[in-house]
């Protein structure tokens, strides 16, 4: 066997600096950055901000056919003023999916948050801020212990969750003795409803816009965002690379409870209080808006900007066919379908992007 | 091999091919990975089809699996039959093609009968459930073909890496009528341990005399020329050298048809003086233990490069991965790193060992290595992140350094940082891989098979980026069933026997040297 792989060929002198690079390669890389810019400039930005341009001219069509009620103050006060609880709800999925994980507990999370507010406050006669205080704690509470069911016990994070969902929807249910709360104080109030500058928007939608902004920074230019990614990409990569998995993934899983226990609290408090049995009906709307995210800003990953985005967009949606004279069911119908496209669509440019 | 060689070639030239493929083209996007690519094997034939990373090879065998669809005009012929598109594996293996793929396809959490019987259970008798005994016994023919001994009843991710092979290959062997069929090995060795390849390829040459075609895709020239009885080349999608014979050819004149170019000089590293002087060790094991690791103690200068080597279960595979802290709960002993500290082992994970300047490059780039959905610049930086952080952020321009620096150091290709991972052929991932930990300038490196899967131009980068970080002062642990790389760049080659450190050779050796003493 002759073991002359290796050697230096009699001709060229051994210390000659690795050849060119086989011919084509730089060349034809270099060719095609500078042949289309411009085009796929265009692609790049119609695949991040598309569905902005339809939720412009899903708005536009809306204030053609009833521009009397859509392009009313009262109108975008709704649109923008009622989504808090789902942009804090979406910004804990979001946690979890990055880093690879599935929570199906958040909304319950939140609704015990708002139910514990309402139920301290008014039913109890603890001061405001001890309950908020109380339900802020019990969601962290909640959050961790998910963790550690699921990372340090090691059990499915959907089975858990789900388990979790209706374990802490019955345990509201239970606390509030099925009777919605309500006679929260106007000072409270305040924390959420408070108008900012006088443009009639509340301020818990600059808190969501805040956090989604701060979480958008904290993943794209922190090495905590950066170590997340890599826990959601490939568990072991990142283990190995000295990244302490199981604490970042611990530790997703109370950031999500904390989100969701701030989006119940500002609910109780901008109603005056809650429904204990209606929590529920916000998981899916924050599922839809963080996968439906999964199309903006940065298409084919969790982002907190895209689903800040897509909240407000499916909300839109929502409140203009509203207007047009459909009812309740209307939502429903338009959430659901919003997943299922999100993730189809997602699904498919990613199965395209992978063949290419 | 004489022998095989002109039975091969009394084959192609009396009968038609076994397996022929012709005018295959194939474009993804924009770019044409395959042109009007063909190849033909004859009956009975070992033929190797070869090229670097990304020429196209493991495009055709996806063709011929019926992964991807070629574009119109491609003919696959077996026997002389045109094969209806699309490809499917049904189709094709009821004509007699099967392909064992580099992943092997085997599903874990299943014993060794049900893999290998996977696709072939049938309801018996009245009752028509499966008969295990039968299948049983079945799977245990199947592997006693290839002189396996393997409890058909373990589970298959409990068997070592080389029985798992087997396992595939049986699978794949048993559909196949003796002296008939077409079998693709898709870098079938590439988990086989060393000391089974002998038994291995006994086995492909005892099909092949018995009519059997075989076509091996391998990066391993020596076995090429072994097994092969004639190659197909393939460079940048097209062929090169179609069905050209091997008899007379050396490595190094497969090596030029493949790479289209002389394969630059590498010329062996050796410890420079000043490092070799050096106080004090830098890297001190002891009493290093572990599932097959059974106490080693062992002290690597600064600059100086030791190979580990040995047959299954000697230790070599282990050892790598316990130094590095990644199976802290098997682990006993301590590592010591000069400047950084002592770490005991066992319990310790892999932030310990690298905060004090162990860097691990493991053998398994897909599942440890790198993200493929990541991009190349984030996989490269991944290690340094949190330290290179100014004021708690991550700027753009250490990483897109450090980046550069690889693209130099490695000559990774193409030099686009924001591309994914998944996007760089084999080779190029695996200097991705290599250069993520380079640049954290390791007080001690370690490394477990750098070079597999990565053809001879790749190689040869990757050997010379280990010998310059050892220059340059690091210690190197290199973990490598491939003789040739020890001899080529370490200073000291250990041979693990039974755990522990069985012989000790020191350069200058050759690669028989080192497979003498294994």
């Amino acid at each position: 066997m002759s073991h002359d792989l290796d050697a230096p060929p009699a001709a060229a002198s051994p210390t000659t600096p690795p050849a060119a690079p086989p011919p084509g390669t730089t060349t034809a890389t270099g060719a095609r950055r500078s042949a289309a810019p411009a085009s796929a400039r265009v692609r790049d930005l119609a695949g991040r901000y598309g569905l902005v341009v339809v939720w412009l001219v899903m708005a536009a069509v809306y204030a053609v056919l009833i521009p009397d009620t859509f392009l009313s103050l009262g109108t975008a006060q709704t649109i923008f003023g009622s989504q808090a609880t789902l942009v804090f709800l979406g910004t804990a999925a979001v946690a979890v999916f990055v880093v690879g994980e599935f929570d199906l507990s958040i909304a319950s999370i939140m609704g015990l948050s708002a139910t514990t507010v309402g139920v301290l406050a008014v039913n109890t006669g603890l001061p405001e801020p001890v309950a908020v205080l109380v339900a802020f704690a019990a969601g962290v509470a909640c959050g961790a212990l998910n963790g550690f069911i699921i990372v340090v016990l090691g059990i499915d994070p959907i089975v858990t969750t789900l388990g979790m969902s209706v374990l802490l929807l019955g345990v509201a249910q239970a606390i509030s003795g099925l009777v919605t709360t309500s006679g929260l104080s106007d000072q409270l109030a305040l924390v959420a409803s408070y108008n900012v500058g006088g443009f009639g928007l509340p301020i818990s939608f600059y808190y969501g816009v805040v956090v989604a902004v701060a979480f958008a920074v904290v993943l794209a230019y922190t090495p905590l965002g950066r170590h997340m990614n890599f826990v959601g990409a490939n568990r072991e990569v990142a283990r190995l690379s000295g990244v302490r998995v199981q604490r970042i993934r611990f530790g997703a899983y109370v950031f999500s409870g904390t989100s969701s226990s701030i989006g119940g609290i500002l609910l109780a408090a901008s109603v005056g209080g809650f429904d204990s049995s209606t929590s529920g009906s916000y998981l899916l709307p924050a599922l839809a808006a963080t996968f439906l995210g999964t199309a903006v800003v940065q298409p084919g990953k969790f982002n907190p900007l895209g689903t800040l985005i897509t909240v407000y967009f499916l909300i839109t949606g929502i409140v203009g066919l509203q207007l047009l004279g459909f009812s309740g069911w209307v939502s429903n119908v338009f959430y659901g379908a919003a997943l299922v496209i999100a993730v189809t669509v997602s699904t498919v440019a990613r199965q395209r992007l992978v063949r290419r | 091999m004489t022998a095989v060689h002109e039975a091969g070639h009394a084959a192609a030239a009396s009968t038609t091919a076994r397996l022929e493929v012709s005018d295959l083209s194939k474009t993804f996007g924009r770019s044409r990975v395959l042109k009007h690519a063909s190849i033909a094997v004859a009956p009975g034939e070992v033929h190797a089809l070869l090229g670097q990373n990304g020429s196209g090879k493991s495009t055709l065998i996806k063709v011929l699996s019926g992964l991807h669809r070629p574009d119109p005009g491609a003919v696959v012929r077996i026997d002389g039959t045109e094969v209806p598109q699309p490809l499917t594996p049904a189709g094709i293996s009821a004509r007699g093609l099967t392909i064992v793929h580099q992943s092997l396809g085997l599903v874990p959490g299943h014993t060794v009968t049900e893999n290998v019987r996977l696709g072939q259970l049938r309801g018996r008798g009245w009752s028509r459930l499966i008969r295990w005994s039968h299948e049983r016994e079945r799977a245990v023919a199947a592997l006693a073909a290839l002189h396996a001994d393997i409890d058909p009843d373990r589970m298959v991710d409990q068997l070592p890496m080389g029985q798992r092979a087997t396992v595939a290959i049986a699978r794949a062997m048993q559909g196949i009528v003796p002296g008939r069929g077409c079998i693709v090995l898709d870098e079938s060795t590439q988990s086989l341990p060393r000391d089974v390849l002998p038994g291995f390829y006994a086995t492909v040459r005892r099909l092949a005399a018995q009519g059997t075609s075989i076509l091996i895709v391998s990066h391993r020239l020596d076995e090429v020329l072994q097994l092969a009885s004639r190659v197909t080349v393939l460079r940048d999608g097209e062929v090169t050298a179609a069905g050209a014979p091997t008899a007379g050819m050396s490595e190094a004149a497969l090596a030029r048809v493949i790479l289209g170019r002389e394969l630059v000089g590498f010329v062996p590293h050796r410890r420079t003086a000043e490092l070799r002087d050096a106080p004090a060790p830098a890297a001190r094991l002891r009493d290093v233990r572990g599932a097959t690791v059974a106490g080693v103690d062992l002290e690597i200068a600064p600059g100086e490069v030791v190979g580990v080597t040995g047959a299954t279960d000697s230790g070599s595979e282990e050892l790598p991965y316990l130094v590095a802290g990644v199976r802290p709960a098997v682990a006993h002993g301590h590592l010591e790193v000069a400047g950084g500290g002592t770490v005991d082992l066992a319990g310790a994970g892999v932030s310990a060992t690298t905060a004090i300047g162990v860097a691990l490059v493991p053998s398994d780039r897909a599942n440890e290595g790198i993200a493929v959905t990541m991009t190349a610049l984030e996989n490269v930086t991944l290690p340094r992140v949190k330290r290179r952080a100014q004021r708690g952020l991550l700027r753009r321009g250490w990483q897109q350094r450090e980046f550069d620096d690889a693209c130099a150091r490695l000559s990774v290709t193409p030099p686009e940082p924001d591309l994914e991972a998944s996007a760089f052929s084999g080779g190029n991932q695996q200097k991705l891989l290599l250069a993520k930990w380079l640049l954290s300038r390791p007080a001690l490196l370690v490394l477990h098979e750098p070079t597999q899967a990565v053809d001879v131009g790749a190689r040869a980068e990757i050997l010379r980026a280990v010998g310059r970080a050892a220059d340059e002062g690091s210690a190197v642990l290199l973990s490598s069933i491939e003789a040739q790389d020890l001899a080529l760049v370490c200073d000291r080659v250990l041979v693990l026997a039974d755990g522990r450190i069985a012989r000790e050779l020191h350069a200058p050796m050759t690669a028989d040297d080192i497979l003498a003493a294994t």
